[in-house]
C-alpha cells in the first residue's frame, strides 16, 4: 500500500469507517503517515475535550417552559426596561432606550459593511461614522466582518476597529445645562462638527472636552481647540442605570475621564487648568478610580501656594490625607519675585459679587471665586470625586466664603480658616430662594485661633454671627483658645471630621450622631443631622431613633419658646435679647420655635430700617469725629431697635468705647 | 422511557431529562446556529414538540439523544428559514463566541465546518454520542457518519496544519 492510498484510511481507522489492520503494514514502514495518525489522534483527545455546554450556557437557566407555550420576557429587554426605570428616576433628561440587541446589531453591521464596499465620498465617511456610534456590541461583529472582507475593505475596517477599542476605555462624564451629571461609556464614539475649516469627523477618545455654546468648543488631547457646531443630535452613553441617550441641546459639557493625564498616588501631582490656573492633587494610596474619594480643597494664604498646603495636611494630619483627595488650587496672581521653583501666588476676590444682589465692577467677574470652580471641574476630569469640601487659610479662607455663597452647590462642606467674609459673601447679601436655599444645605465650620494677630479672632466670631443670624442650620465654630494665624496648630482635622459627620449619607449613621450630639446638649446639630437623616431614610430604618432625638429636643426647646414668646410679644427693652440669641443658636430649627422665631422675625422687620439709617448716621459721626453723636445714635439702637441686625454691631462699638 | 408509563409519569420524565439537559441542547443549538436568541428558541421548540409528541404516547427509550435530535430538527428548521445573510451572521457570532472558551481554538474550526461535518464533531466529541445514537438524532446511517467524522477530522487536522506551516 503506498501512502497515497494509506492517506484517507487514517482518520476513517479512527472513527471505524475502515479496519484499521489494512493499514498496519504500510504504517510499519512509513514514519510520515504514523506521525500523521498519531497528530490524528491526538486531535481527537483534544476534541474530546470540547465541553458539552458551552460557556455562555453554563450555569444558567434556559428558562424553558414545557406545557402550554408561555412568552419569555427576553432577558435584554427585562434588564434595559428596568435601567430605563432607574435612570429615569435618576434624571429628567435622559431618555432611555433598549440596548440594541446583538443579532439586531449584526445585521446592521453587516449590511453597513457591505455598503461602505461600494461607496465614496461622503457617503463612505457617513457609513464610517454610522458604524463607530452602533455601540461596542458592533465590535465583535465587525472583526468577523473583517476576516471574511476583501482585501480593499481589510484598512477601512481595521481602522475603524481600532477606533472602537480606543474608545471602549473610555468614561466621560456630561454635565447638563442644569448641572446634572451623568457618567458612562461611549456608545457614540465619533460625532461630526462643523468648523470654519469644513467638516471634520471627531473621535471622542482623541479629546479632552466638549463645551457646549452659541460655539462648541472641542479640545483635544494634543490642547488645540476646534470651534464650531456640533452635528448631533443625541450623545449616547452606556451608564451604570441604562443606556441613556443625551440631548446635546441640553448638555453643558462632556467631560473625557483621565483625557488630561494619569495621577500617581501618594505624590502631589501639578496641573495647569485652561484658565491658566495652576493646581496640585494628591491622591491617597487608597484612592480608586472607580469608586471615587472624597477630596478637600485647600486654599492658600497670601504670597503662597497651595502646594505648600497640601504637605502640611499631609505631615499634621496624615489621617485626612489617607482619607481624602487633596486639591489645591493656586491663585492667578503671581507674586512678584517669587521663586521659580516655589512660586507664591494671591488670589482676588475683594470686589467678586458673584450671585449676590451687587454689581460688580467690569472683569472682576473673572476674579478667583469665578476661576477656582472651573479648575475644579478640570480635576474631575482627572479624579473621581465623590464629594468636596472647600477650605482655605486667611486670603483663602476670605475666598472659601466667597465660593460656599457663590458656587454653594459644588461644595459639599466649608471650612474656612483664620480669615473672615467680605460683604458681597454675608449671607445677607443674596435675596434669590434658590441659592439661599442651596446655602444652607452646606455644612460651614468656622476655624480660627483666638490668639491670631494677622486675623482678628473676632471676624470669626462676626462670621458666626452673622451665619447664624441667618438660620444656617449647620454651622459651627471652632476656636483654639491659644493658636495664633499658624495653620498646623488649629482644629482643622476636626472640623473636617465634622463637616464629614454632617453631611454623610448614611442614615443610619446621621440619627447616631444626632443622638450623640443630643447628649452632649449641642441641639442644634442634632436638630440638622435628625432632619437630614430623615431626608435620606427611605426605608424608615432610622425613624424610631429620630422620633426619639426630636422629641427630647422639643422637650427642651418648647418651654424655652413658650417663655420667649412672651417676652418677644411684650418686648419694650432689650432684656431678653440675650436669652434670645442663646436659644436661636441652639433650637432655631426646631419645630416649636417656628411661632417664635417668626415674632422675632416681625419685630425685626419694624427695628430694621430706622436701625440702618441710625448706623450709618452713627458711622459718619464716627468719620466726622463726632464720636458722642455718634454713641448716641449707637444706645438709640440698642434702646429701641433691639431686633434689628445692627443690635450687636451698636452693641460691641458701645462695649468698645474708650 | 418505560413504555409503561402513565402520561403524567412520563411527562415528568421528560421534564427531568429537560432540566438536566437544557444547557447543553442551548449549546448544540448555539453552535449550529450561532446566535444565543435563536438556540434558546430551538431548544424551547424541541420541548414543546416533546411534551407534544409524550401526550401522543411516545415513550423514547432514551430522552437525551430523542431530544437532542429535536434540537437538531429545530436548528435546521430555522437555518433553512434565515436568509443567506443571518446564517453567515449566525457563524461569525460562533466563532467569535469560541474565541472565549478554553477549547476555543477547535471550537472555532469545527464550528466552521460545513453542515453535518459541524454537527457530527459536537455530538460525538462535545456530546460523547455513539454513532448509533447519532444515526438516530441525525438520521443518517452509523456507516457513513463514521466516513464523515473521518472527513471532519482531516478537515481540522489540516487547518490545524495549514497554520503551523506558516500560513
Amino acid at each position: 500500500m503506498d501512502c497515497e492510498t494509506a492517506r484517507p484510511l487514517l482518520a476513517e481507522s479512527l472513527t471505524g469507517a475502515s479496519p484499521g489492520d489494512a493499514l498496519s503494514g504500510h504504517l510499519e514502514g512509513c514514519a510520515g503517515c504514523g506521525t500523521r495518525l498519531e497528530e490524528l489522534k491526538a486531535l481527537e483527545r483534544r476534541l474530546d475535550a470540547l465541553p458539552a455546554v458551552l460557556p455562555a450556557f453554563e450555569g444558567r437557566e434556559i428558562g424553558l417552559a414545557i406545557g402550554p407555550a408561555r412568552r419569555r420576557p427576553r432577558a435584554g429587554l427585562a434588564a434595559s426596561l428596568a435601567g430605563a426605570a432607574a435612570a429615569l428616576a435618576l434624571t429628567a433628561y435622559v431618555f432611555l432606550r433598549p440596548p440594541p440587541g446583538t443579532p439586531e446589531v449584526e445585521v446592521r453591521v453587516e449590511r453597513l459593511v457591505g455598503e461602505l464596499a461600494g461607496a465614496a465620498g461622503d457617503r463612505r465617511d457617513e457609513i464610517r461614522l454610522e458604524l463607530l456610534n452602533a455601540g461596542p456590541e458592533a465590535r465583535p461583529a465587525l472583526l468577523s466582518a473583517l476576516r471574511t472582507a476583501p482585501e480593499g475593505l481589510r484598512a477601512d475596517l481595521e481602522e475603524l476597529l481600532v477606533a472602537l477599542q480606543a474608545a471602549e476605555a473610555v468614561t466621560v462624564t456630561a454635565t447638563s445645562k442644569d448641572g446634572e451629571t451623568v457618567r458612562g461609556t461611549l456608545v457614540t464614539t465619533a460625532f461630526k462638527m462643523r468648523t470654519s475649516f469644513g467638516e471634520t469627523t471627531v473621535q471622542v477618545a482623541k479629546i479632552v472636552s466638549i463645551e457646549f455654546g452659541a460655539n462648541d468648543v472641542v479640545t483635544t488631547r494634543e490642547k488645540t481647540q476646534l470651534k464650531g457646531k456640533i452635528l448631533l443630535a443625541e450623545f449616547k452613553l452606556k451608564t451604570e442605570a441604562g443606556d441613556a441617550a443625551l440631548k446635546t441641546a441640553n448638555l453643558k459639557s462632556i467631560a473625557v475621564d483621565g483625557a488630561l493625564g494619569k495621577l500617581e498616588k501618594g505624590k502631589v501631582e501639578d496641573g495647569t487648568a485652561k484658565n491658566g490656573v495652576t493646581y496640585h492633587v494628591r491622591l491617597p494610596a487608597r484612592y480608586d478610580a472607580k469608586k471615587g474619594m472624597p477630596a478637600i480643597l485647600i486654599l492658600h494664604g497670601s504670597n503662597m501656594n497651595s502646594k505648600a498646603y497640601i504637605d502640611t495636611i499631609a505631615a499634621a494630619w496624615p489621617r485626612l490625607a489617607e482619607d481624602y483627595v487633596l486639591l489645591g488650587v493656586n491663585g492667578e496672581k503671581r507674586a512678584q519675585g517669587s521663586p521659580d521653583d516655589n512660586p507664591a501666588y494671591n488670589y482676588t476676590y475683594v470686589n467678586y459679587a458673584g450671585r449676590s444682589k451687587y454689581k460688580g465692577y467690569p472683569g472682576t467677574d473673572r476674579e478667583s471665586p469665578a476661576l477656582v470652580p472651573e479648575v475644579l471641574a478640570e480635576i474631575k476630569q482627572r479624579a473621581n470625586l465623590t464629594k468636596v469640601f472647600v477650605g482655605g487659610r486667611s486670603q483663602g479662607g476670605f475666598l472659601t466664603y466667597s465660593l460656599l455663597m457663590n458656587t454653594p452647590e459644588l461644595f459639599a462642606g466649608a471650612f474656612p480658616v483664620s480669615g473672615g467674609v467680605i460683604i458681597q459673601a454675608e449671607p445677607a447679601a443674596y435675596d434669590k430662594p434658590e441659592i439661599r436655599a442651596a446655602q444652607r444645605k452646606v455644612p460651614l465650620a468656622i476655624v480660627h485661633g483666638e490668639n491670631d494677630g494677622a486675623v482678628g479672632f473676632d471676624m470669626a466670631v462676626s462670621a458666626h454671627e452673622s451665619f447664624l443670624g441667618d438660620g444656617f442650620p449647620m454651622l459651627r465654630l471652632f476656636a483654639h483658645k491659644t493658636a495664633g494665624h499658624a495653620f498646623g496648630l488649629l482644629p482643622v482635622e476636626e472640623a473636617v471630621r465634622w463637616l464629614e459627620a454632617m453631611s454623610s449619607d448614611d442614615p443610619s449613621a446621621l440619627a447616631a450622631l444626632a443622638e450623640q450630639r443630643l447628649g452632649e446638649r449641642q441641639y442644634r446639630d442634632a436638630i440638622a443631622l435628625a432632619e437630614r437623616a430623615r431626608s435620606l431614610d427611605k426605608g424608615g430604618k432610622a425613624a424610631s431613633k429620630l422620633k426619639a432625638v426630636e422629641q427630647a429636643v422639643e422637650k427642651e426647646a418648647l418651654p424655652k419658646a413658650k417663655a420667649l414668646e412672651k417676652a418677644v410679644a411684650q418686648a419694650s427693652d432689650d432684656s431678653w435679647v440675650a436669652d434670645f440669641a442663646a436659644f436661636r443658636a441652639a433650637f432655631e430649627h426646631a419645630p416649636c420655635a417656628k411661632a417664635v422665631m417668626e415674632a422675632y422675625g416681625k419685630l425685626r422687620s419694624g427695628h430694621e430700617k430706622p436701625a440702618e439709617d441710625l448706623f450709618y448716621a452713627a458711622r459718619r459721626d464716627f468719620q466726622g469725629e463726632k464720636d458722642a453723636d455718634g454713641y448716641a445714635k449707637c444706645e438709640e439702637i440698642v434702646r429701641k431697635y433691639y431686633a434689628s441686625s445692627y443690635y450687636r454691631y451698636a452693641k460691641r462699638w458701645l462695649s468698645e468705647r474708650k | 422511557m418505560n413504555p409503561a408509563l402513565s402520561p403524567a409519569r412520563a411527562r415528568a420524565a421528560l421534564e427531568e431529562a429537560a432540566s438536566r439537559h437544557e444547557r447543553e441542547f442551548a449549546s448544540f443549538a448555539f453552535r449550529m446556529t450561532g446566535s444565543e436568541e435563536a438556540a434558546r428558541d430551538c431548544v424551547q421548540d424541541a420541548f414543546l414538540r416533546a411534551v407534544a409528541a409524550v401526550a401522543e404516547g411516545a415513550r423514547p427509550e432514551n430522552p437525551r439523544p430523542w431530544l437532542y435530535r429535536l434540537v437538531y430538527h429545530a436548528a435546521v428548521d430555522r437555518l433553512r428559514r434565515a436568509t443567506v445573510e443571518e446564517r453567515a451572521l449566525g457563524r461569525l457570532a460562533a466563532r467569535e463566541a469560541a474565541r472565549e472558551t478554553p477549547s476555543g481554538d477547535l471550537e472555532r474550526l469545527a464550528g466552521a465546518l460545513p453542515s453535518p461535518y459541524r454537527e457530527i464533531v459536537f455530538l460525538r466529541y462535545a456530546g460523547d454520542f455513539s454513532y448509533a445514537e447519532m444515526e438516530s438524532i441525525l438520521g443518517t446511517p452509523a456507516g457513513t457518519l463514521r466516513v464523515y467524522a473521518a472527513r471532519a477530522l482531516e478537515r481540522i487536522h489540516g487547518k490545524l496544519k495549514e497554520r503551523r506551516d506558516g500560513l
